[in-house]
């Protein structure tokens, strides 16, 4: 069957960049600003998460396995995308590529995250198994985990979705530029916190014992018998 | 053609390739020797913290992305490793 529609189309074919809007010139609202605490808050509730894991490490003995660390691993990579959209943004170097290359690592990480959970959760998913470790509000850590690796995979998606709208632009203020500063800093904090309990529970050994029992790197060291 | 591999007639393609293979080949043996007197765990987080600072700077993305990249790759082969290897895992 021969086309039957010859006419010809006399409407200009757009070129590529005209179909991709700037990002870094358009009215400032309530979701840009918006846009700027939320990579904050994922930051600094991984922080708290891990800060939690890692106050009952030290306070009931309560080592983290493999599985544990990989988890906190991931979750500090979500952090770190989240990070770097912070940054950029205060270098005002931020633009709709920036933002989608940002959300974009922090869905893969979240993805890698959800993955080593669901690892977790399966090592323990016969009926009478008991899991590894306490359980918080019923459900044990790595389930946990699991959750807020779904809710970023989710939350990266819907920002991604919106785009532009959540945009992120820095909030006037010396204020907004202090509370930045301070859960940045909490969230380096524990990395390097963990970075010294990691060294301290693998000593020199290639990685970390099935089930972690003690710190090894006091008795490699001949500090402890 | 790398000036390198250039007597042996193979491209910078393939030579690249091979380094990466035995790359790779060579770190899968050694976490699979419990006594190296190297710590994997501990080097991720050293990579994680360069990556948290840089991306904190607002660096470029040729720096940030492939610190970044680094350390995602290394946690992927720890957490293979964990889930492939021959270990009696009990929790």
């Amino acid at each position: 069957m021969s086309a039957t529609n010859t006419a010809p189309d006399t409407a200009p074919v757009p070129e590529a960049h005209e179909l991709i809007p700037e990002g870094d010139h358009h009215e400032v609202t309530i979701w840009n600003k918006l846009g700027y605490w939320f990579p904050h808050i994922i930051a600094v509730g991984y922080a708290g998460v891990i800060g939690a894991a890692f106050s009952i490490q030290i306070t009931q003995g309560d080592m983290p396995c493999p599985l544990c660390m990989l988890q906190r691993m991931a979750m500090v990579l979500v952090g770190i995308a989240g990070l770097w959209m912070i940054g950029k943004t205060r270098k005002g170097h931020m633009n709709l590529n920036m933002y989608m290359r940002c959300y974009g690592l922090m869905l893969l990480s979240a993805v890698l995250g959800a993955v080593i959970a669901a690892r977790q959760v399966e090592l323990h998913i016969l009926p009478g198994d008991e899991g590894y470790g306490d359980p918080v509000l019923t459900l044990h850590l790595y389930t946990w985990a699991f959750i807020t690796f779904c809710v970023v995979i989710i939350y990266s998606g819907i920002m991604l979705i919106f785009g532009r709208t959540f945009l992120p632009v820095v909030p006037r203020g010396n204020a907004a530029k202090w509370i930045s500063g301070i859960l940045v800093g909490i969230f380096i904090f524990v990395i390097a916190a963990n970075l010294v309990s990691v060294f301290m529970e693998e000593g020199f050994n290639w990685v970390l014992p099935d089930d972690p029992v003690r710190y090894e790197l006091p008795y490699q060291l001949g500090l402890k018998d | 053609m790398c000036p390198l591999s250039r007597k042996e007639g193979v491209n910078t393609r393939d030579h690249l390739l091979k380094i990466v293979r035995d790359g790779v080949r060579l770190l899968d043996q050694n976490l699979l020797d419990q006594n190296r007197s190297d710590v994997v765990d501990t080097i991720i987080f050293i990579v994680l913290l360069v990556a948290a600072i840089v991306a904190y700077k607002g660096m470029s993305t040729k720096v940030v992305l492939p610190v970044f990249v680094l350390a995602f790759v290394l946690t992927f082969i720890l957490f293979r490793h964990h889930v492939t290897s021959q270990l009696p895992l009990q929790f």
